[in-house]
């Protein structure tokens, strides 16, 4: 299968997240990189902008803007060119799926394939079909070589309403957390810097209503933000990038935004009585430290 | 005639019960003088309640129970807060007019004597219904922009002590009129400490 | 002549016009086409965002940013009388995840970049750029051990960093360096640490039999060595465990002052122009920086000793740059085994919301100087300002007053273009936020 790898606006983030895949080599000997632009591949830029090439998989990454010019050619008119010919197209990321962070430079001209946000909208609406959106912040490696087997295997995965693979995004992020009881117990951490206690309440975590599966195939095979004490920054969702992000919008202490799902009602009463109990092991260090005696 | 049911003996026990504790507090009420009351022998009455703990924390839920139900008819009104202030200060004074024994076992018994409820009432367990109520008053207010952010217990402290206190004034025959009388300049005290400003 | 190309595979494009005069390059014009706007996006944001947005300007040195973003916050607190002191510990943390950073774009660099643009110029078949893949997912497993993910992670905040590893991940991170070394030791250096710490000469470098030295060698094979010299002039302006800043004038080592760093905006399109990237200027001159800044600020013997004979040519700079990435390793390596785990990871500073000042952070990004500044009213972003370092290597300058990679073309066989240019490491990401 032919690969045609495009750039809109981007960082080049998904570009070098997947060069973060364990098994690279092996899983690129399944393809032909028609073009990739930092992987060896048989053709230049130049070339897929002014040539016809073969394009069974269009990748896009990046978000797609009015005018802009690669090699002196306008790059939507050939991703347009290559998406008629795709059998599928993949927006790696989430500026390709929703127009991301540089959607918001100018979110008239900037945006994703088939999204603007979580309006339903962009230049790919007539190939639709044939899209299938990997949000993340950058893209996860392992989400994409995923979806890549399943096509090599004639396999269309299915998504939801964002066109997101269930297989990879209907879990939250949330899900695998290590911190997952102090949130059933409402044990807030203090501050940073801790092992112990849930982000949700102060630290800004959008894990319980963040879509993906950082916290079941890790990142770079070993961690995610929540493990490493950072909050989830709900980098897979349309609503991305939200604004102060390390810091939980609260109305009068209580979450602005509710883990997935849960009515306002029922979250309440239960965190209401959760917190009512004071539980000495998860108020207590999972490691002591010397300063904690 | 039918005999009550077990729930309706419960909840006629209830009633009596919070009557007895909520004038002679939670200490000084005994358990025949609750049966004596209800009109039941003590064996059979301990049948219903094996102790005055148990008793006590159901009647606390009993209440919250009550209190959660007309604040959440409050909060699902359309209403704007000006005008759901105004009915929670109403709803609670009527309450402390009409039903005075509730108030009063939720000020003497409840805050009062922390160590009964200390075993499986802890913190909000049986308040919750009412709790998640005013949670719920509170949050909304401040998304739709109407109430000011601010941490939880500074808005619930100053609404709830507040018309507790008044409620305690009233029981104690301090106030000079009746608590009805105070409701509107309450409520607008409230309002004007909770509103955004302009 | 001019002949007008599109150089690709540097972290996006630049376009590059190229004079030339009797087969000889007499000047280029470097331009970058894009333009983001990443600074303009933070204006009105909280502070903190910029730990989160910053990154996302360069998905291979997203980690400079972010440590640039948290060192121009944490400036901000001192120059508002509340200065912030993290524990060693904390420091240690995020030089290592800095560091490590730094070795997987080294890495990538001379198997994606140079080799593929080297060949061309060469008689033998070069090593496989695959060869770059392994060691590069190693480094960032061992910097999301600590980070949580790479590319993009946002673990360093004011007052410390977010995560609190134990011995576990202090273990997982040694046991992975070691399988990093292993890597690079059986196939970029041929020789094992210890010894190659030893070399201190080019005969030496090129008597091994790594990846490193082939290259070495095939470029003196192919009368590549003495290309590509430019002003030599070096600047470093990061303060870091392996570096300390310095200006360095033909060898002369001189103490920095960060206010002579300017920005000169006349050559882009805005004002009628050739180019988005900006230049960065050093008391008003143009300065080489990255590796081979940094190794002639550390007085380092095996590249000095390039230096005497090559001056700052094609030879030394990707000699530099390879070599910088052992000298990382064994650091990394020394930090991990530092880790005082007692020390806490973060203190809470004053709340952000009372904090209306300036700041600026700089570190030493794989390319060299990266600095952020901020100026912040009650916690939110006034203004944000980002001078990056393809802006110092890549400045765009006059025939007289060349930038360094315009000068190190200059006199060039036009054949050589293409690995002078990308010798620079250049970003173009970096240099069109």
């Amino acid at each position: 299968m032919n690969i045609i790898w495009l750039q809109g606006v981007t960082c080049n983030g998904n570009t070098h997240s997947f060069l973060n895949h364990p098994h690279l080599a092996t899983l690129l000997d399944h393809f032909t990189l028609i073009h990739h632009p930092v992987l060896p591949c048989a053709h230049t830029l130049r070339a897929v902008m002014e040539k016809d090439l073969p394009c069974d998989i269009l990748i896009i990454e990046g978000a797609i803007q009015d005018n802009l010019n690669r090699a002196d050619h306008d790059v939507l008119g050939r991703i347009i060119h290559y998406a008629a010919k795709a059998n599928h197209i993949i927006a790696a990321g989430t500026c390709a799926s929703f127009g991301g962070i540089h959607r918001q430079i100018d979110p008239e001209h900037i945006g994703g394939l088939v999204f603007q946000g979580d309006e339903s909208s962009g230049p790919l609406m007539a190939y639709r079909d044939k899209i299938i959106n990997l949000p993340g912040c950058p893209i996860h490696p392992e989400w994409l070589a995923n979806v890549l087997l399943s096509l090599r295997e004639n396999r269309t995965p299915k998504t939801d309403a964002l066109l997101r693979p269930l297989s990879l995004y209907a879990y939250l992020v949330h899900n695998g957390c290590l911190r997952n009881e102090y949130f059933e117990w409402k044990v807030d951490a203090k501050h940073f810097g801790t092992k112990e206690g849930c982000l949700y309440y102060e630290q800004g975590c959008q894990a319980p209503y963040t879509h993906g599966s950082c916290n079941k195939i890790l990142w770079n095979g070993v961690s995610s933000k929540t493990r490493a004490g950072t909050p989830c920054l709900g980098c897979t969702e349309p609503t991305f990038p939200k604004r102060n992000l390390f810091e939980t919008l609260t109305h009068m202490s209580i979450p602005a935004t509710m883990p997935e799902g849960i009515p306002k009602r029922t979250y309440l009463t239960v965190s209401g009585v959760a917190k009512s109990f004071h539980i000495k092991r998860l108020e207590s260090p999972l490691i002591p430290k010397k300063s904690d005696a | 005639m039918a005999r009550p049911s077990n729930k309706e003996r419960k909840t006629s026990i209830m009633k009596q019960a919070l009557e007895l504790f909520s004038k002679e507090g939670f200490y000084s009420t005994t358990m025949p003088q609750i049966a004596k009351k209800v009109g039941m022998s003590v064996g059979n009455f301990y049948n219903y309640f094996n102790s005055k703990e148990t008793l006590a924390k159901e009647l606390i839920r009993y209440i919250s129970g009550i209190l959660g139900e007309e604040m959440r008819t409050i909060n699902e009104s359309k209403a704007n807060y000006k005008d759901k202030i105004h009915a929670v200060v109403t709803m609670y004074f009527e309450m402390a007019t009409k039903r005075p024994e509730m108030i009063q076992y939720f000020l003497r018994v409840y805050l009062s004597n922390r160590e009964v409820f200390e075993d499986g009432c802890e913190g909000m367990v049986c308040v919750s219904d009412f709790v998640t109520e005013i949670m719920i008053f509170f949050e909304e207010g401040v998304r739709c922009g109407e109430l000011r952010d601010q941490d939880f217990y500074s808005a619930f402290g100053l609404f709830m002590g507040y018309l507790g206190g008044m409620a305690f004034l009233n029981g104690e025959k301090i106030l000079p009129h009746a608590l009805k009388s105070y409701r509107d300049s309450i409520a607008m005290n409230i309002y004007n400490a909770l509103r955004t400003y302009p | 002549m001019i002949r007008k190309e599109i150089v690709e595979r540097i972290e996006g494009e630049a376009r590059v016009d190229y004079e030339i005069e009797e087969d000889k390059i007499a000047f280029a014009q470097i331009s970058f086409p894009h333009f983001r706007g990443m600074e303009r996006i933070l204006e009105g944001a909280p502070a903190h965002d910029a730990l989160m947005i910053t990154p996302r300007i360069c998905g291979i040195c997203g980690h400079a940013h972010l440590m640039a973003a948290v060192r121009a916050i944490e400036s901000a607190y001192a120059a508002a009388g509340s200065p912030i002191f993290i524990t060693p510990k904390a420091h240690a943390l995020r030089e290592i995840t800095l560091y490590l950073e730094l070795v997987q774009n080294h890495i990538k660099w001379f198997y994606l970049t140079v080799i593929p643009a080297l060949q061309p110029l060469c008689t033998e078949t070069l090593p496989k750029t695959s060869g770059a893949f392994a060691p590069v997912a190693l480094s960032n497993r061992i910097l999301a051990l600590f980070a949580g993910q790479a590319p993009h992670s946002a673990y360093a905040i004011p007052g410390g960093v977010t995560c609190d590893p134990s011995e576990l991940e202090q273990n997982q991170a040694l046991g992975m360096l070691e399988e990093l070394e292993k890597l690079l030791v059986s196939d970029l250096l041929g020789t094992n640490i210890a010894a190659y710490m030893e070399i201190q000469n080019l005969e030496a470098l090129t008597a091994l039999s790594g990846d490193f030295s082939y290259i070495i060698n095939e470029m003196e094979k192919n009368g590549l060595q003495g290309i590509g010299q430019s002003h030599d002039r070096f600047l470093v302006l990061g303060e870091h465990t392996l570096v300390s800043p310095a200006k360095i004038t033909h060898t002369t080592l001189r103490m920095v002052d960060n206010d002579k760093v300017s920005e000169d905006d006349t050559n882009t399109f805005a004002k009628g122009g050739f180019t988005y990237g900006k230049n960065a200027l050093y008391k008003g001159m143009f300065f080489e920086t990255g590796p081979m800044a940094r190794a002639m600020a550390r007085l380092d013997p095996l590249i000095k000793n390039i230096h005497r004979r090559h001056k700052d040519a094609l030879i030394t700079r990707i000699a530099a740059r390879v070599h910088e990435t052992v000298l990382l390793i064994t650091e990394i390596r020394r930090l991990l085994r530092s880790l005082d785990l007692e020390q806490e990871s973060f203190r809470a500073p004053m709340p952000i919301s009372r904090l209306s000042a300036e700041g600026v952070g700089i570190v030493e990004a794989p390319r060299g100087p990266l600095i952020h500044r901020v100026k912040l009213k009650s916690g939110i972003i006034e203004r944000y300002d980002i001078i990056t370092p393809t802006q110092w290597n890549l400045a765009h300058g006059t025939r007289e007053n060349p930038g360094p990679a315009q000068r190190a073309l200059m006199g060039a066989n036009p054949h050589h273009s293409d690995i002078i240019f990308r010798s620079f490491d250049v970003c173009s990401v970096c240099t069109t936020h």
